[in-house]
């Protein structure tokens, strides 16, 4: 039989055959994506930056939607009443979330419950009554009046973290406020997760560290927040002094002075107080709180450790 | 400004068949348009069955089929009627005897639950032909009602019109097929450049060498007239009263 | 009123044979089930961000359905034709117009029950709470916000010239007043002079759609709406409907129809 006829018999059974084609092709591009495939994994793996599916979509762009995120977790604390970025915001520069968390100090301003200013005319006037118009924090006073309604918050963190990592006060904040609502072993893996995407952060170990206190695991925070604190001063010791992070070191010395003053080590926690002294403005109060611990008694509550989220049962 | 009908003094009588004739852009659908009260005249008058056009209650007896036209091809022909005899106030198990009558009248029964986009162009002209119908009117204005229809269509067509005529109907349409027109009409209007040329029966316009109405008809639009243009004005219209 | 209610039954018909409210549900539907699903710190009782996801995607659906279902109406008749044979019966183009208007806004509130419905079951899945008191007035506030979209659509349709300058040019205005409406006051004394009387006699001038936008109370749980209010919001949009509908009717009137 001579071959080109054999071949056109061939070729014209398959012409006959569409499902035929399909297959074939199909065994193609099969065949085509499996020999890619390595050389595709080797470039992502060069690439990895670009792997993350929301980085390749919004580029540095997600960042703007993460603050957005942020915010609108700070919007839900507030169960809607917040002000747009039309309205004054001098009430509500500083996360009240995170204010209330005791995760940063408090940058704002003005009265939260006015910054929709006086009524203006009766558009104004019938339309508040079309939107929150009350100043509420969830938990506390919310507008159904049910506790622990606080998670509401974590969604946006949560989303939040996914569009920026980098930013630190996610995690701090959403820990908080999962500890707060009996997440205790969440908030301590969303800090690991944390951890990993910002190694060596002191906001996220000092948070590490107070979930270990709450689960009255003593040596371990110790451990966390000494870490904490010179990861502090490697990075804040660069810095001029006056823009150095009191906030975060007043914690973490008040935090280890507490825990050492619980345990019964007395000098640990003149240690640390001795170390906060220079860096607070208004020394007094830490002053009358080194006297009190020579004088043997223990080291209550101070602004700066007003007490615990919640210590797990 | 373009004049599309110029003194156009025109009536037509109780059960007649009426064929107005006149080449492309004589003003034939104009007219149809004015007395639908789809436009306006600038001046001059219109009326049906004795009521100004511009009241819609002169359309309560009339329908009309439009040369072109494509129903909402949503709507099976079944719910095209029911939603045009809902318009005329017609009750309920009149109205569903009348969809039946109309539908089989104009042989579109097997296909009433299909949608109309489903239709063919001769089933869409019949499903037209049946929203005309389903009111009873005594008056049917139809703009080219042939229009697109195979020879088997036109004739059933043109059964439909005698029918109508011998129920004492009106029926006033416009049409391009001249035979047709000497057969089923009573008399006819030529109209060309906006104005009426000559109006009368069939055998009346006929010159005497003249065998059809189609060679009437050249003659009287004639050849060698040059185009005109003013406003349509001074024009009088009176339909069946 | 008979030849209305005829014109609107065409209307809603139309509507659900087509695939657009059915298509737009579903997105709804996946999403919002979609987000639901995400591990969220472990906790299945978190309702607040899906229940704005969800009432935000009804929202964006409703404003679509709403305009491009009164976008296309008298401009589909022109081109289909269909307006011919229709106004050849004793029907006044004043009738159309309100019979379109009520089917469109018929056909909204048609949808948006079952939108709502997904929500209640989605949000009392969540919350094992029902406040369906507060859940009508959101809806009656939403229809009423579709009814007046569908007023300002329809004039749109009948002043500009294709369906897609309507939906765009509405699409814009809509979306303008709803996050912008209620600062335009704010802004104009903030710039004073011309400009700030032109943004105020806009600021009096528009109508204040952001009042049916009570999504904010839904989410977050607050009290129920005093009644007296959404009587005043429904009156309040049933001027505006009547304002924009004599608008549309005497550009229809005199409209050619070729």
């Amino acid at each position: 039989m001579n071959t080109p006829d054999s071949l056109k018999e061939a070729l014209a059974a398959l012409a006959r055959r569409p499902g035929l084609h399909l297959a074939l092709l199909f065994g193609l591009t099969f065949g085509l994506a499996k020999i890619q495939h390595p050389r595709k994994a080797a470039f992502q793996a060069r690439n990895s930056r670009h792997d993350d599916p929301l980085s390749s979509l919004l580029g540095d762009g997600r960042k703007l939607f993460a603050n957005h995120f942020y915010t609108k977790a700070d919007v839900y604390f507030h169960s809607g009443f917040y002000p747009t970025i039309l309205d004054n915001q001098e009430s509500h520069r500083t996360a009240h979330m995170a204010e209330d968390a005791g995760v940063t100090s408090s940058k704002n301003t003005g009265d939260e419950e006015q910054f929709l200013g006086p009524v203006r005319n009766w558009i104004d006037a019938h339309g508040r009554k079309h939107f929150p118009s009350v100043h509420t924090h969830l938990g506390q006073d919310s507008p159904d009046g049910r506790k622990s309604v606080e998670r509401e918050i974590l969604p946006w963190l949560r989303f939040s973290s996914k569009l920026d990592p980098n930013r630190v006060e996610t995690y701090t904040v959403a820990a908080y406020w999962l500890r707060r609502t009996g997440g205790h072993v969440e908030a301590e893996q969303f800090l690991r997760e944390g951890l990993r995407a910002n190694p060596d952060s002191p906001e996220i170990l000092f948070e590490l560290g107070r979930c270990r206190e709450d689960a009255s695991d003593s040596d371990r925070a110790r451990n966390i927040w000494e870490l904490a604190w010179r990861h502090w001063q490697e990075r804040e010791s660069a810095k001029p002094v006056e823009e150095r992070d009191r906030f975060l070191a007043s914690q973490l010395l008040i935090h280890l002075a507490r825990l050492e003053s619980r345990a019964g080590h007395r000098d640990r926690c003149l240690h640390w107080l001795s170390v906060l002294l220079p860096l607070k403005p208004n020394p007094e109060e830490i002053r009358k709180r080194i006297a009190e611990v020579q004088a043997g008694l223990p080291l209550g509550d101070t602004d700066d450790a007003p007490g615990q989220a919640g210590k797990i049962p | 400004m373009k004049v599309a009908l110029h003194g156009l003094d025109l009536t037509v009588s109780p059960g007649e068949v009426f064929g107005f004739l006149g080449p492309n852009g004589a003003g034939k659908t104009t007219t149809m348009n004015v007395l639908l009260g789809f436009a306006n005249a600038t001046s001059g008058s219109a009326h049906l069955f004795g009521t100004d056009v511009r009241q819609p209650i002169a359309r309560q007896r009339i329908s009309y089929l439009p040369e072109m036209t494509y129903y909402y091809k949503f709507l099976t022909a079944e719910e095209l009627l029911r939603f045009y005899a809902r318009i005329f106030r017609i009750p309920k198990a009149e109205r569903e005897r009348r969809i039946d009558a109309v539908l089989k009248l104009v042989e579109l029964e097997h296909a009433r639950k299909r949608p109309i986009r489903t239709y063919s162009k001769g089933m869409q002209q019949r499903a037209g032909l049946a929203q005309a119908l389903i009111n009873n009117p005594d008056l049917l204005i139809l703009d080219e009602p042939t229009s697109g229809l195979d020879p088997i269509g036109r004739m059933k067509v043109r059964e439909i019109i005698q029918r109508l005529k011998n129920e004492g109907k009106t029926v006033f349409f416009s049409s391009h097929e001249m035979g047709e027109v000497e057969t089923v009409c009573d008399r006819v209007a030529i109209l060309h450049q906006g104005e009426l040329k000559a109006a009368g029966t069939v055998a009346s316009l006929l010159a005497r060498n003249e065998t059809n109405l189609e060679q009437a008809f050249l003659r009287i639009i004639g050849f060698n007239l040059n185009s005109s243009s003013s406003s349509c004005t001074s024009s009088s219209l009176l339909l069946a009263s | 009123m008979h030849i209305i209610l005829a014109v609107t039954g065409v209307v809603i018909l139309e509507m659900i044979r087509r695939k657009d409210v059915y298509v737009l549900l579903f997105l709804t539907a996946l999403i919002t089930l979609l987000l639901g699903s995400v591990n969220l710190f472990g906790d299945a009782n978190i309702a607040r961000y899906l229940k704005e996801v969800c009432l935000t995607l009804i929202w964006i659906c409703s404003v679509v359905i709403a305009i491009t279902t009164a976008a296309r109406q008298i401009p589909a008749e022109k081109e289909s034709r269909t307006i011919f044979p229709l106004l050849a019966k004793p029907v006044t183009r004043a009738q159309v117009l309100l019979g379109k208007f009520l089917g469109c806004w018929a056909a909204c509130a048609l949808s948006l029950a079952l939108f709502y419905v997904f929500f209640c079951l989605v949000s009392g899945a969540r919350e094992h709470h029902w406040p369906l008191v507060n859940y009508f007035q959101a809806l009656l506030l939403h229809i009423l916000f579709c009814g007046v979209v569908v007023a300002l659509t329809l004039l749109g349709s009948v002043v500009f010239a294709a369906p897609s300058s309507t939906v765009t040019i509405v699409g814009v205005v809509v979306m303008g007043i709803l996050l912008l409406g209620r600062h335009l006051h704010k802004v104009a004394l903030k710039v004073g002079g011309l400009a700030g009387g032109f943004l105020d006699t806009l600021y009096y001038s528009i109508p204040n759609l952001e009042w049916y936008d009570v999504r904010d109370l839904i989410i977050h749980n607050w009290p129920r709406m005093d009644w007296t209010v959404i009587a005043t919001d429904a009156l309040y949009g049933a001027a505006f409907i009547g304002l924009f509908l004599v608008a549309a009717w005497m550009r229809f009137r005199r409209m050619a129809l070729n």
